[in-house]
């Protein structure tokens, strides 16, 4: 317990902790203030899924450097820090850091992960909540395209008794494809294919569907009072933080 | 059915085949496009979004494909005309015989155009009355017949064939004319004939009213039982061609034989003729006057009947004028080479006084030519003034005329030089010479012409080539024809002996109007659905339009999404 500061006194407040010797002095009632250092577990999850890498620049540069500043800023407060690499499941034994010497590392760590196949974000988190864990600040870095769909990740996002900070990672084309006419998708990780004649109606509609996704995920995290950063991965990563840590997004 | 000219199961295999492509086709352009995407779970609840709201786009491949069999059927239909063949319970195929005898021309006072015209207006009316099942077709008699519309064919190409129609100048031969509706219509369901004639129904001819070929006839004009004049014509004589043979043609449409009078005269009050003949019903006789003058005069041809009423009573005739050619210089001429002028009787000789009053001067060679003239010399042709008279060999002058190997006075013959005249030569001196100056057109002889031994100028062929080129030079520019070799001179006017039509004048007495309305029986039930005939060319125009249309259709469908 260290001494971190004076406040005035209110009723209500616990009498012991008054500092009646300044009271002898000044004549008010004041309150002696305690910090307890604490190190805080981060677990941090980086979606490294096939539909991570399939893009250029793939969404997975943008995940390793945010999971690699959430790390920097982590083990620089002497947080103890965990990475749990996931694609169909969770990558174990995961990575667990301290101190600031092992930044390296970390850095190292996620520089040299690769494609894990297709992306199974209820599992991978289902799994996680099982693994007991001292409470800490929960990361989540992914696309959160999920097959199940957002409802089957919420409900796996909510299974964690962590602290939330979960990273989206979006594009400009998520919103509007660049797409049109007589198509056959194929699914970048299932390969589920999709017969449409993508003209300004579908496209219409599949606004519509990803903006519900967002909803879905963002309104969750809300009553969650989690943290939701949107990181756009052709923007660069640092600039985006700087925008979004100034704005006061970030609740730890 | 027949199908642009094939049979149904033909087309109809031709058309699986097209519609078997046309799938292939279909499937080529609706071939979706693989696309690999970051992930497929917005298009999914995209699809189910769409297909939900539209039941169209359930069948929207279908509903693509068969748009494009739509439109290629439109334009294959309105291509290919497709037409109904002869089947029992089918329509009427009918054939409409038009008369187009002499008689047709005559005016019908009551409607102001003639029976041609009303002929043809019924026509159109009978063609107004037929349903679109029915099928016609046109056989006009002039005075044979041939087929003008057939069966097969758009009615609407028949307007500009009825508007070259004019009536000949002899009887039709409307025999005949059955026959041949008779012939269109073997083996047809529904046949029927419709004769439109001017004759009394009585006297037609019923060659085709058969027990399976029923015919009507449908009289034009008033009901007739007259004479008239028909046509009136001037001929040249071939011997002769300042005179001519004047006949009129007189054509009976009455039921009996009929007494016609015909008297012509001249407009000064001579009679040149009154003759009396008979004229049996739906034939022509012929007036006619020869040896007649043609001075220009005025004939005045009247015609009159016995009982019957008469059509064209009066006509005024006007005959071509022809003079003579006037040749002077003839007191230097040989008797060989008058003789050789004389031969032409469109020719006339001037024995005094030649450098007057005369068309043509014949003249001996001389130092110094009188004129401008073209002297043919045997060292090449110069020309030194006036026009070039075209000498060739190969030119209308010297058509079927051959003069080379002809002796030519003391041995020499004729020869020819080549070049563009290729005038006629003959060793010593110049065969002939033509000029036309500010005077009379002038004829050079040679002197080996004029020789007292020469042989040329006794032959038909020289006969022939002067007798041109006096006419020539006359200023009578008609292209002489090629005549058979027996025929010494020919007839300039031959060629443009036309038919001087008649002016008929006057009707002596009204008949009733012929009923245009249609077909007199058989044909009211018919009329009475009211519907209007339609040629294959405006359902070719209406498929068409649909086509495209559809095409529009189908690019705006397209391009909106709402079919493949």
């Amino acid at each position: 317990m260290e001494f971190r500061d004076f406040r005035s006194y209110v009723p209500g407040d616990d009498l012991r902790r008054i500092d009646w010797s300044l009271y002898r002095r000044s004549g008010r009632l004041f309150l002696r203030l305690f910090e307890e250092p604490e190190d805080l577990p981060v677990y941090i999850l980086v979606d490294i899924s096939d539909s991570m890498f399939f893009e250029v620049p793939p969404r997975a540069d943008a995940g390793r450097q945010m999971a690699g500043v959430l790390a920097a800023v982590s083990l620089n407060q002497f947080d103890r820090i965990r990475l749990y690499p996931f694609g169909t499941d969770l990558v174990q034994p995961a990575v667990s850091l301290s101190g600031k010497r092992r930044l390296r590392h970390a850095l190292e760590f996620l520089d040299g992960l690769l494609p894990a196949g297709s992306t199974d974000l209820v599992k991978s988190i289902r799994r996680f909540a099982t693994l007991r864990l001292r409470s800490g600040l929960a990361v989540v870095v992914s696309d959160f395209f999920d097959s199940q769909g957002i409802e089957a990740v919420v409900a796996a996002l909510a299974s964690l008794r962590h602290r939330l900070l979960v990273v989206q990672l979006v594009r400009d084309s998520d919103a509007r494809p660049p797409v049109n006419g007589e198509l056959r998708l194929i699914d970048c990780e299932s390969g589920v294919e999709v017969d449409v004649t993508v003209m300004d109606r579908e496209l219409d509609c599949y606004a519509q569907a990803y903006r519900a996704f967002n909803e879905r995920l963002a309104g969750f995290l809300l009553r969650r009072r989690a943290a939701h950063l949107r990181l756009n991965a052709e923007r660069p990563v640092l600039d985006q933080l700087s925008d979004l840590f100034a704005g006061g997004v970030l609740v730890t | 059915m027949v199908f642009a000219g094939i049979p149904f199961w033909a087309a109809a295999a031709i058309a699986a085949a097209s519609a078997a492509v046309l799938a292939v086709l279909h499937l080529l352009r609706v071939r979706p496009r693989p696309v690999r995407v970051v992930t497929t779970l917005f298009w999914v609840e995209t699809v189910e979004r769409v297909r939900a709201r539209s039941i169209l786009h359930r069948f929207r491949h279908p509903l693509t494909y068969a748009l494009l069999l739509t439109i290629c059927t439109l334009l294959a239909l309105a291509l290919a005309q497709p037409s109904l063949t002869e089947q029992a319970g089918s329509g009427l195929h009918e054939v409409i015989v038009l008369d187009a005898g002499a008689s047709m021309a005559a005016p019908v006072p009551s409607s102001g155009g003639t029976r041609m015209e009303a002929a043809i207006a019924a026509l159109e009316a009978r063609i107004r009355t037929l349903s679109p099942s029915d099928r016609v077709a046109v056989v006009l008699v002039d005075p044979w017949p041939r087929l003008v519309l057939g069966f097969e064919q758009p009615i609407v190409s028949l307007a500009s064939s009825l508007r070259e129609i004019r009536p000949v100048s002899v009887p039709s031969i409307t025999g005949e004319g059955l026959k041949l509706a008779r012939s269109l219509l073997n083996g047809r369901a529904n046949p029927r004939v419709l004769l439109l004639t001017d004759r009394a129904p009585a006297d037609a001819p019923m060659g085709a009213g058969t027990d399976d070929v029923p015919c009507e006839v449908v009289g034009i004009g008033e009901d007739l039982d007259g004479l008239g004049i028909v046509s009136a014509l001037y001929e040249p004589d071939a011997d002769h061609s300042l005179r001519g043979r004047f006949s009129v043609r007189v054509a009976s449409a009455g039921r009996k034989p009929q007494g016609a009078r015909l008297e012509i005269r001249r407009a000064g009050g001579a009679s040149l003729l009154s003759r009396i003949e008979t004229v049996e019903p739906g034939g022509s006789v012929d007036f006619a006057l020869s040896d007649l003058p043609a001075d220009g005069d005025r004939l005045i041809v009247s015609l009159s009947s016995a009982g019957g009423q008469v059509v064209g009573r009066e006509l005024v005739f006007r005959l071509p004028h022809r003079s003579p050619i006037r040749v002077g210089g003839s007191r230097w001429l040989p008797a060989a080479v008058r003789a050789a002028i004389q031969s032409d009787p469109a020719v006339q000789l001037v024995e005094d006084g030649w450098e007057r009053d005369v068309d043509v001067v014949v003249d001996p060679p001389s130092g110094t030519l009188p004129r401008p003239s073209l002297v043919l010399r045997d060292d090449g042709p110069s020309v030194e003034a006036g026009r070039l008279l075209e000498v060739s060999l190969r030119g209308p002058l010297l058509r079927d005329v051959d003069l080379a190997g002809q002796t030519c006075g003391t041995g020499s013959s004729l020869g020819a030089l080549s070049g563009p005249a290729e005038p006629l030569l003959v060793s010593g001196g110049a065969v002939l010479a033509a000029c036309r100056g500010g005077k009379a057109p002038c004829v050079i002889l040679g002197s080996a012409l004029l020789a007292a031994d020469s042989d040329l100028v006794r032959r038909a062929p020289f006969a022939v080539f002067l007798a041109r080129s006096l006419r020539y030079l006359a200023g009578w520019d008609e292209d002489p024809v090629v005549l058979p070799p027996e025929r010494v001179l020919e007839d300039p006017l031959w060629p443009r002996r036309t038919l001087l039509a008649a002016e008929v004048t006057g009707m002596p007495v009204s008949r009733a109007a012929v009923d245009l309305s249609g077909p007199r029986a058989g044909a009211s039930d018919r009329s009475s659905r009211g519907g209007r005939r339609w040629g294959w060319s405006a359902p070719f125009e209406i498929l068409l339009a649909l086509a495209l249309a559809l095409f529009l259709l189908e690019a705006v469908l397209h391009a909106r999404g709402r079919i493949a």
